[in-house]
């Protein structure tokens, strides 16, 4: 772990989400190995069945025992003792490096662009996971896929975590289905996907991508970060608006737009949020000038909260 | 350019750069358009989406902001250029001309200074003002300039308003002095609405340029009826006030003396007044006297004189050579320069000739008379003359200050004609009676039923019982020039004098009008009486001037001073002091068998006039009783007397010597009053029916036709402010300006 790459941890929210660790075992199926039972199939101690053999099952799992009496190729099949799978999906693309920086007009400290805060997130849960022995694989991508961190439980995995978060060069235009459906191409068990990025993407393409991973089986959570700026719109004064991957400029008064833009970007959230609650996709907005741990504490608590209230 | 907009702005040099400030918002709206903040920017998606949702209306709010700021611009511009509507030149009429008349008031009261100018350079300014309406509407107006002091000569009359008139005004108005004169101001007014109703037009403008001092209004109906015409005739009438507030004054009112007595090296008592007409006491006010242009070493000073008060000064003026003198009083300089100074001219003699013609045989009568005014000629200023009855036919009496008859029985009847013409025509007469008078002749010659020289019908010789036991004086006298030696500490000199007998007069006689008994007996019998003949005094004494019936002329103290005080008294008759006020012509009347027609007038700016006196023409009619034979006369009027001071007139005599007469010009005393009349009072004084515009010190928004002018400059202001309003309510939905929570965070 480099220097550098330490930056995504924060200590104030490692802390905090550590104390979380119990409340997370209920969140995450199969959290600690052997807690409870997985609804995965894999390889364990405890039978559950047998099933007929067929091309591409892997020969060592045949059961020649039954063979010599049947003399028919079973496969012995073990209720699976499994970790959690959880792939980070971290948006490196150009608009993530919007930031508005400095404190001040309400902010109290100066906040971490988009890009920064968003591998923030990813590091602390990435850290998370890992402490609790779960797998964690890492996706970052613009464009296209730029780097891919293969799941692993070991502690030591963080290293390779943060340093595919900090080698990323942003610069290229989100195409958010074509990345969604690669990952979910690439994952072959069910697991936990969790998006972090600031959704600035053509929304057919991001709903489509979401829904194919709901299809798949996956659990999916969605962080959406937003600088203030984006959210509340306080320029004045003449302004030219460049726009990051190539959306173009726009010289205009800030405050005569407010109210057009505000109510725009209220109706993308409206319709995301809609969205995500149709297809059962945990969806959280965040400021970057919130605070790292209180937000994830927050969200913690909420999907100990809805655990609780009987989700599977 | 300049000149087709001066006909539609006060100001037009300020359109063009005003019209280059309409610009102004244009450009910075580029400017701001140009300087910009750059932002990299993710959300373009929702900041395109609202431009594109809002640019028609964008554009037009900003359109209709910088609207709003360029008419702003335009109207501030508008409000310093001055915009003129006027109404002529959209009336049928407008080919003809507007006719103004402006009198000017050039009274004394106008030379009323405040700061370094006066009243009257404030009305020339205004005369400029009003014609410099030529300079941008040429030949469209006429103008026609009437001064007060010279109400029938117009100084120009309905001159065309152009430049080249403007030229010849502006030489005039450099050369234009005000008067020292007290000027009725209705005279003018009554001068131009003559001139008016004779002038065809669309519009007729009477111009009254005047300080309107209160007593202009107060004292003078004519002024308010003259301009009630006018406006009836539908003239509008304009006053125009040059000066804003009153100014506190102080004037001599006076200066005066027994100037009839004066004679070489004799103290002659002579008197100033000077009135305060401010509002505040005057304290320590010294007065300069100057004898014949020398400063005199003493300075007279009044300790106070109360607002609305006059305190009167006496000194005593020596003059050590016969001939005239001139004296001059004057006060520290103050607001108003032509009441400071007052001026008295006085022809100093070697002494003054008194005749006397004693009717007694031994003279015994004058005896005492003689010795109390002629004893010392050189202190006393009279030389008497004593002589008989008969000598008053032979005698010119012209000569003699005064003439005492004494104990005269009766005068032959040439002798009554040359008395009667004699003090007619001014000389003083004093009788005293005796035992000798012939009461009837007194009664049938002299008295003529009150028409004659003799005050009273006689009755007798009369006792007056005195009574040693009764200590009241046997006389007792009034307030009276003649007797000012009993006025304070010559009571006592009275319980002296003695009076044994006297002529009574008649018992059915009673004092007529005219006739005022300025001392009596103490059994209230007349024993002094005085009356006037023609322009000549008379003082009758009932008692002898010699010791046969009083012992009077044995008391010196009591006796000398009333003689000399009587002998001053009569010579004012003959020689009145001669009070002038500027502005009235001096008649030069010469008899032309003595003098030549040529004379100088020395005017006091020191000037010579050189004038050839036309030969009067005879009367036809006959001439008046006693009025002597006519006489072929030089008779002249010269009017230019308005500067104060002493002129000279120099008269040669046939014989090619040559005399002098001095005369003194004051100021008038009215126009020393510097009270103002207010707004109020002079539209009192019009009347309500009379929509007279009275126009304040120094606005002069009505010129040309000016009140349309202040009509649309206040529209233009009303204008601004509306577009000020919507612009800053446009540049408030604009959300040009942070919103009160935006501004409180």
């Amino acid at each position: 772990m480099t220097r550098d790459s330490r930056r995504f941890l924060q200590p104030e929210a490692i802390s905090r989400i550590s104390r979380l660790e119990l409340q997370a075992r209920n969140v995450v199926e199969g959290f600690l190995s052997g807690l409870h039972r997985s609804p995965y199939f894999g390889q364990s101690v405890e039978f559950v069945q047998h099933r007929e053999y067929v091309a591409g099952d892997d020969p060592r799992r045949i059961d020649w025992k039954a063979w010599s009496k049947t003399d028919k190729y079973y496969i012995k099949q073990y209720e699976e003792d499994t970790n959690l799978r959880c792939t980070l999906l971290v948006d490196v693309s150009e608009s993530m490096q919007f930031g508005s920086g400095a404190a001040g007009r309400g902010r109290k400290t100066a906040s971490l662009n988009k890009y920064e805060y968003a591998c923030a997130v990813a590091a602390s849960l990435a850290y998370l996971l890992l402490r609790q022995q779960d797998s964690v694989g890492l996706v970052t991508f613009d464009s296209a896929v730029r780097s891919v961190v293969p799941g692993r439980s070991k502690r030591n995995h963080l290293h390779s975590v943060l340093a595919a978060l900090d080698a990323q060069d942003p610069a290229e235009k989100t195409d958010l289905y074509s990345i969604l459906e690669q990952v979910a191409d690439q994952q072959s068990q069910r697991g936990m996907i969790v998006l972090i990025s600031d959704l600035f993407v053509p929304r057919d393409g991001l709903f489509k991508g979401l829904r194919l991973l709901r299809h798949r089986g996956h659990d999916v959570l969605l962080f959406q970060i937003l600088d203030d700026e984006e959210l509340d719109f306080n320029y004045a004064g003449t302004t030219r608006f460049e726009g990051l991957e190539g959306a173009g400029d726009l010289v205009c008064d800030p405050r005569a737009l407010r109210d057009g833009y505000l109510a725009a970007l209220r109706a993308f959230l409206d319709e995301l949020r809609r969205h995500c609650s149709q297809n059962t996709i945990d969806f959280q907005t965040i400021r970057t000038s919130e605070h790292l741990d209180a937000v994830l504490a927050h969200y913690l608590n909420h999907r100990v909260g809805m655990g609780k209230s009987g989700r599977t | 350019m300049l000149e087709s907009l001066s006909s539609l702005f006060i100001h037009p040099e300020l359109v063009i750069p005003g019209a280059l400030l309409i610009a102004a918002p244009i450009i910075i709206h580029f400017i701001n358009r140009l300087r910009f903040r750059r932002v990299k920017w993710a959300a373009m998606e929702f900041l395109l989406a609202s431009q594109q949702r809002n640019r028609r209306r964008l554009l037009l709010e900003q359109l209709l902001l910088l609207l709003l700021r360029i008419l702003a611009v335009a109207g501030l511009v508008l409000l310093v250029a001055r915009p003129l509507v006027d109404p002529d030149q959209f009336s049928l009429f407008q080919r003809q001309k507007s006719h103004h008349v402006v009198l000017i008031d050039d009274s004394a009261s106008m030379r009323d200074r405040s700061d370094e100018t006066t009243a009257f350079d404030a009305a020339l300014n205004v005369v400029r003002r009003i014609a410099g309406l030529g300079e941008r509407r040429p030949d469209t107006q006429t103008l026609t300039l009437l001064l007060a002091s010279k109400p029938p000569q117009p100084l120009y009359t309905q001159e065309n308003l152009n430049r080249e008139f403007l030229a010849r005004l502006e030489t005039g108005l450099k050369a234009l002095r005000c008067s020292h004169r007290a000027l009725d101001l209705s005279a003018g007014c009554e001068a131009g609405r003559k001139l008016l109703a004779d002038m065809p037009g669309a519009a007729r403008t009477f111009h009254l340029v005047s300080d309107f001092r209160r007593h202009d209004w107060d004292e003078n109906a004519a002024l308010a009826s003259s301009l009630r015409e006018m406006y009836l005739d539908k003239v509008t009438v304009n006053l125009v006030r040059t000066t804003g507030e009153s100014h506190s004054n102080l004037g001599i009112t006076s200066l005066t003396g027994t100037v009839s007595a004066a004679a070489v090296n004799v103290p002659l008592r002579l008197s100033a007044t000077v009135r305060n007409y401010g509002e505040q006491v005057a304290q320590d006010v010294r007065l300069t006297v100057l004898v014949d242009g020398q400063k005199r070493p003493a300075i007279e000073t009044i300790e106070k004189i109360d607002p609305g008060q006059e305190r009167t000064i006496e000194f005593d003026e020596q003059f050590a050579k016969t001939g005239p003198h001139d004296v001059q009083v004057s006060l520290p300089a103050d607001p108003l320069d032509s009441d400071n100074s007052r001026f008295l001219s006085i022809d100093v003699p070697d002494t003054n000739p008194v005749l006397v013609i004693d009717g007694s045989s031994d003279d015994s009568e004058a005896f005492y008379l003689i010795d109390a005014l002629g004893a010392v000629p050189e202190k006393t200023g009279f030389s008497p003359t004593l002589d008989r009855v008969d000598s008053l036919k032979r005698r010119p009496l012209e000569k003699f200050r005064s003439i005492f008859l004494l104990n005269v029985s009766e005068l032959p009847p040439d002798a009554v004609r040359a008395l009667e013409s004699y003090v007619a025509a001014g000389g003083g007469l004093a009788w005293f009676l005796g035992p000798q008078v012939r009461a009837a002749f007194y009664n049938e010659t002299l008295y003529k039923n009150g028409a004659g020289l003799f005050p009273a019908r006689l009755g007798g010789v009369a006792d007056l019982n005195a009574d040693a036991a009764d200590p009241s004086p046997d006389f007792s006298v009034t307030k009276h020039p003649v007797f000012d030696v009993f006025q304070d500490d010559g009571d006592e000199l009275l319980n002296y004098t003695r009076v044994t007998h006297y002529v009574a007069t008649a018992r059915d006689w009673a004092p007529p009008d005219g006739v005022r008994v300025i001392a009596t007996l103490r059994n209230r019998s007349p024993l002094a009486v005085e009356h006037r003949f023609g322009k000549g005094r008379v003082v009758t004494f009932f008692v002898s001037c010699g010791t046969a019936w009083t012992n009077w002329p044995r008391i010196p103290d009591a006796f000398v001073p009333i003689q000399l005080q009587l002998a001053t008294y009569l010579a004012e008759g003959r020689q009145p002091l001669d009070v002038k006020t500027v502005g009235e012509p001096l008649v030069i009347s010469l008899d032309a068998a003595t003098y030549a027609p040529q004379v100088e007038i020395h005017p006091p700016d020191g000037t010579r006039v050189p004038l050839t006196v036309g030969l009067k023409k005879p009367a036809t009619s006959t001439p008046p009783e006693g009025a002597g034979d006519q006489k072929l006369l030089y008779e002249e009027a010269y009017a230019n007397t308005d500067q104060p001071g002493v002129y000279a007139l120099v008269v040669k005599r046939q014989d090619a010597g040559e005399e002098t007469r001095r005369y003194a010009y004051n100021a008038s005393e009215a126009e020393s009053r510097l009270a103002l009349a207010t707004t109020d009072a002079i539209k009192r004084k019009l009347g309500p029916d009379v929509a007279a515009q009275i126009q304040e010190v120094g606005d002069f928004n009505w010129v040309r036709g000016e009140e349309t002018t202040r009509e649309i400059h206040d529209y233009v202001l009303a204008i601004l402010l509306i577009i000020l309003l919507a612009e800053q309510a446009m540049a408030l939905r604009l959300s040009y300006h942070p919103k009160p929570a935006e501004v409180q965070a």
